[in-house]
């Protein structure tokens, strides 16, 4: 018998679909579904590179459909497939030696080549060691513990990395405040604080 | 602790926490990265290529049918060689032991007595 999925079919007959009779018309409808989150969560990581985040997606949904039976379905698949995209980004970013622990310092304006600077931007622009606490911590809601696991370095560093990652984006965002960037009402409570 | 503290003073503002949840959570990769996706698994045997339990019946009973015609054909081209094949030969050993027994049966009986 022939089993029909569509966009209305949950995530869990879908699952099961693909661990009982490998269907590839359940892993189409779940592809369509949770892509589209994973991808920008590479994407984010590798600091907007289309390439290697598209290497990465593929990579997680291979070890997703790998290890399906570890699923459980009280939790959300699409939590569990951006874990997995993030868990290889992550890989990726430590391959290529890009995760050292950033210097203190601020980076040069000369990497800035874009005169509208909003947030994404701003995120994507960060060094990769800031921008990998950054998006785990304040975008995909990683605790420092779990960051801490992840990136092989201990929670207080996790906080000091999103610490400075948060100060430099205000940095880069501050002057300009153009397209969507922080808002200057925030950055001037913030300077009277000071 | 201080530590804690200094780094909890960095809080984004509510603003700036509107701001990050109003980025994208989607982003669309290029259309052959699905198809990418499904070959690779495809090749690892993850999806695809897959027999329903109907099917798996239907060639389990053919597999069985196969199996049972050609037993017959068999068993059938066995039995009827075995009808028409010619006297057996005996064996070098066998003939021995036949011309033996036959000459111990021509041979005189005789009579052996044995003085206690």
């Amino acid at each position: 018998m022939h089993e029909s999925f569509d966009a209305s079919t949950p995530d869990r007959d879908l699952v099961r679909a693909i661990r009982r009779g490998r269907s590839e018309d359940a892993f189409n409808v779940l592809y369509d579904r949770h892509t589209p989150r994973a991808f920008q969560t590479a994407w984010r990581l590798l600091g907007g590179s289309i390439h290697e985040s598209e290497d990465v997606v593929q990579e997680a949904w291979m070890r997703a459909i790998e290890s399906l039976h570890t699923w459980s379905d009280e939790s959300a698949f699409g939590a569990w497939l951006r874990g997995i995209a993030a868990h290889v980004a992550i890989d990726v970013l430590r391959k290529t030696t890009r995760l050292a622990p950033e210097v203190d310092g601020e980076w040069s304006d000369e990497e800035w080549s874009s005169d509208r600077l909003d947030l994404e931007t701003a995120i994507v622009g960060l060094p990769a060691g800031y921008r990998a606490v950054l998006v785990l911590h304040d975008v995909e809601g990683f605790t420092h513990e779990e960051i801490g696991a992840r990136l092989g370095i201990t929670a207080g560093t996790s906080k000091g990395q999103l610490f400075k990652a948060r100060r430099a984006v205000r940095a880069r965002l501050a002057p300009k405040q153009v397209g969507g960037g922080i808002p200057s009402e925030g950055a001037k409570r913030r300077s009277e604080e000071r | 602790m201080d530590y804690d503290r200094r780094f909890d003073d960095n809080e984004w503002t509510p603003e700036e926490i509107a701001q990050l949840r109003a980025l994208d959570s989607e982003r669309t990769p290029s259309a052959g990265l699905k198809a990418r996706t499904v070959n690779s698994l495809r090749a690892r045997h993850l999806i695809g290529a897959h027999w329903s339990p109907g099917l798996r019946s239907v060639f389990a009973l053919a597999a069985a049918a196969v199996v049972f015609i050609a037993g017959t054909v068999v068993g059938y081209a066995a039995g009827s060689r075995r009808a028409t094949a010619p006297a057996a030969v005996a064996s070098p050993a066998a003939a021995v032991a036949r011309v033996d027994s036959s000459g111990a049966a021509q041979r005189p009986q005789t009579r052996q007595v044995i003085w206690f």
